[in-house]
């Protein structure tokens, strides 16, 4: 599959709207949403239209923490019966991939992942599997987390990670090979380098030194200055046009992807 | 009803040779079976601290013993994977290439929702930890070795359909010969507060696909599949319990929440699906709803399924389990899976005492039916429409 476009925000706390976002949704739609949403806009600037059989996936370790806890807050305060609704709506893992699917009328085979440090690829993953199968002509990936103070403390305290807690997103459409862009395939490959990002806890960190096969490798937080699980699509070095292999980790469980040339 | 899809179009079949499931009837296909042929509702109501809606509103809950550890979801998965590893015969030795691919929409919410609730945010917690969807995962594939690929997805309530159109594709891409997928959800305050909030959950208990339905019930449970290369099942002796021949899965990209009420695109998941298998509408025999109960889901739905398939029988189990969100497609598989073993059509549970919805046949009591196609469709938050068709054994043979 190739790689036709690709953007990615991180450690940005207050993303500017797209225009294309209604004043109304905005209300709604909680921060990770925004975020999505904000990493999206140049990706649309990047060509035409979507094709509305485009499919989507979102892929997400936390799921969509702000409404999650906004919806408890409520509990909290006005019981069981009395909570509100608003923030129940965007605290499913999948409200991203609804409200993408709802703004630009996209109707191909959607799905939400939460793979924690190895999302990122699991999503490349699926994205590959339905372009094989032909369900979609193109597969829209959008991958990222997004905390506020409480989670990013509790987050940060769990999950050993030597770098700080940060936020971003990326965002990658995938087409058939008949398209124009990097060569995505599953697997490994031949490649001088490799870029690595998910747990990437000491035990980790082990498997993938010896399986790196004498591969320069570059930790995706390294590049990011801080950590998320399935960081490392927002690493990717794209004006190198070297061949890049893809590493994401967790629990000592490894998905490999390749990126070659155009 | 559409045209016959081209069959040099269909994609080969999967099998399914192994079936675990847990729900309110209790432990085992066997006791699915037994609740699913009686038409039986097993919602009650429980006093428990950690739900209190649920001392006034009637939910499906699992009563039966789960294993102990940490998280309730990743339980309940793994009770219905472990009947599923056993039904299919693999040995705990024979499972290293094994990929596990889970469906959940709560996952670890149960737990660290008491904590925040009860303790407060401040509280340091190892559940936050464990509320990660795929820790469920891990859990399932530790606890049973399967050590091949990996995916969680949390669709909402059609979380566990996108878990079988996954395996399937796993299967049938060749990057796994046999994948065990399991939808899993346990039930938790967020969800049952966030319905009643919304409104859509009947106090009495629900009741599909009759014109009197007035809402949702909740519910909790498993089920679990063995999906396998059919030749890898033939070349171990497998026992094939039924086949998955098809799917579809559109989004409707009109409302988070609710559904597109022209049913544009679960049609076009039907449609999808039809293709995929090669399979004519009129091979379709019987039809396991979503059927949620609310007035905008059975509405739609059955309108759509009747453009299709006609007067289909079709049946909705969420009086049975009460709505187990990312679970409930596996447990429908399950219950599929069990129509077509049995060659018999299972009732709508709560629709006896209404006026059944038009268009389809909504089953009223069990009855035997010749049956080689069943289709099972799913629609959640997020705009998902899912279908999934089964058949026999012989249709991967």
């Amino acid at each position: 599959m190739r790689l036709t476009r690709y953007a990615t925000i991180h450690d940005d706390p207050a993303p500017a709207w797209p225009e294309w976002v209604p004043g109304g949704q905005r209300r709604r739609l909680d921060a990770l949403n925004r975020l999505a949403l904000s990493a999206l806009d140049p990706l649309l600037a990047q060509g035409a239209a979507l094709d509305p059989e485009t499919a989507v996936v979102v892929s997400n370790s936390y799921g969509s923490v702000d409404s999650t806890l906004r919806f408890l807050g409520s509990i909290s305060s006005f019981g069981d019966r009395g909570a509100s609704p608003t923030p129940f709506t965007t605290s499913v893992h999948n409200s991203t991939a609804g409200v993408v699917g709802e703004l630009l009328k996209l109707h191909g085979p959607c799905t939400t992942l939460s793979q924690g440090g190895t999302g990122g690829l699991a999503a490349l993953r699926w994205a590959q599997l339905m372009l094989s199968a032909g369900r979609a002509p193109a597969v829209l990936v959008i991958v990222g987390d997004k905390h506020v103070d409480w989670s990013r403390a509790t987050a940060g305290r769990l999950s050993g990670s030597p770098w700080p807690i940060g936020d971003g997103v990326a965002v990658c459409l995938l087409e058939g090979d008949d398209a124009v862009g990097r060569e995505v395939r599953a697997g490994r490959h031949p490649a001088p380098r490799c870029l690595d990002g998910g747990a990437l806890l000491a035990r980790d960190e082990r498997v993938l030194e010896q399986s790196a096969r004498g591969q320069v490798r570059i930790r995706a937080p390294d590049v990011l200055g801080s950590w998320w699980p399935c960081c490392t699509l927002s690493a990717l070095p794209l004006d190198d046009p070297a061949p890049l292999q893809l590493r994401e980790i967790e629990h000592q469980h490894v998905i490999d992807m390749w990126i070659g040339p155009a | 009803m559409p045209p016959d899809p081209d069959p040099r179009r269909a994609r080969r079949p999967v099998a399914i040779t192994g079936i675990g499931c847990l729900g309110a009837p209790g432990l085992g296909v066997d006791r699915q079976f037994a609740a699913l042929s009686a038409g039986a509702s097993c919602l009650s109501t429980w006093v428990h601290p950690s739900l209190p809606l649920a001392a006034t509103v009637p939910i499906g809950r699992v009563a039966q013993d789960i294993p102990h550890i940490p998280s309730r979801s990743a339980a309940l998965a793994l009770c219905a994977a472990r009947e599923a590893l056993a039904d299919a015969r693999i040995a705990p030795t024979a499972r290293g290439d094994i990929g596990v691919v889970v469906g959940t929409c709560t996952a670890g919410l149960p737990e660290s929702e008491a904590d925040y609730l009860t303790l407060g945010p401040e509280a340091p917690s190892e559940n936050y930890r464990r509320q990660q969807a795929h820790r469920t995962t891990q859990v399932v594939a530790r606890m049973t070795r399967c050590d091949g690929p990996q995916s969680t997805h949390t669709v909402a309530c059609a979380s566990a359909a996108a878990a079988i159109i996954e395996a399937v594709e796993l299967v049938r891409s060749g990057t796994c010969a046999v994948v065990l997928v399991v939808g899993a959800d346990a039930m938790t305050r967020v969800t049952m507060s966030g319905f009643t909030s919304l409104q859509l959950v009947d106090g009495q208990g629900c009741r599909p696909l009759i014109l009197e339905r007035n809402g949702m019930s909740l519910g909790e449970g498993a089920g679990a599949l063995v999906i396998e290369d059919p030749e890898h099942a033939r070349r171990r002796g497998a026992t094939v319990v039924a086949s998955i021949v098809g799917w579809g899965m559109r989004a409707d990209g009109y409302h988070v929440t609710s559904p597109d009420p022209t049913g544009a695109q679960l049609s076009r998941a039907l449609t999808d699906a039809l293709a995929d298998g090669g399979v004519g509408a009129g091979e379709v025999g019987y039809v396991s709803a979503h059927g949620t109960g609310t007035k905008d889901n059975d509405g739609c739905e059955t309108q759509t399924l009747s453009r299709m398939f006609g007067a289909v029988p079709t049946a909705s189990w969420k009086r049975t389990y009460g709505h187990t969100m990312g679970a409930c497609a596996a447990i429908e598989a399950v219950g599929c899976c069990l129509a077509l073993r049995h060659q018999t059509i299972l009732p709508s549970a709560g629709s006896d005492d209404g006026t059944p919805l038009g268009g389809v046949e909504v089953v009223r009591a069990q009855r035997s039916g010749r049956l080689d196609v069943v289709c099972s469709t799913t629609l959640a938050f997020g705009g998902v429409n899912a279908a999934i068709l089964f058949a026999t054994s012989g249709r991967c043979g």
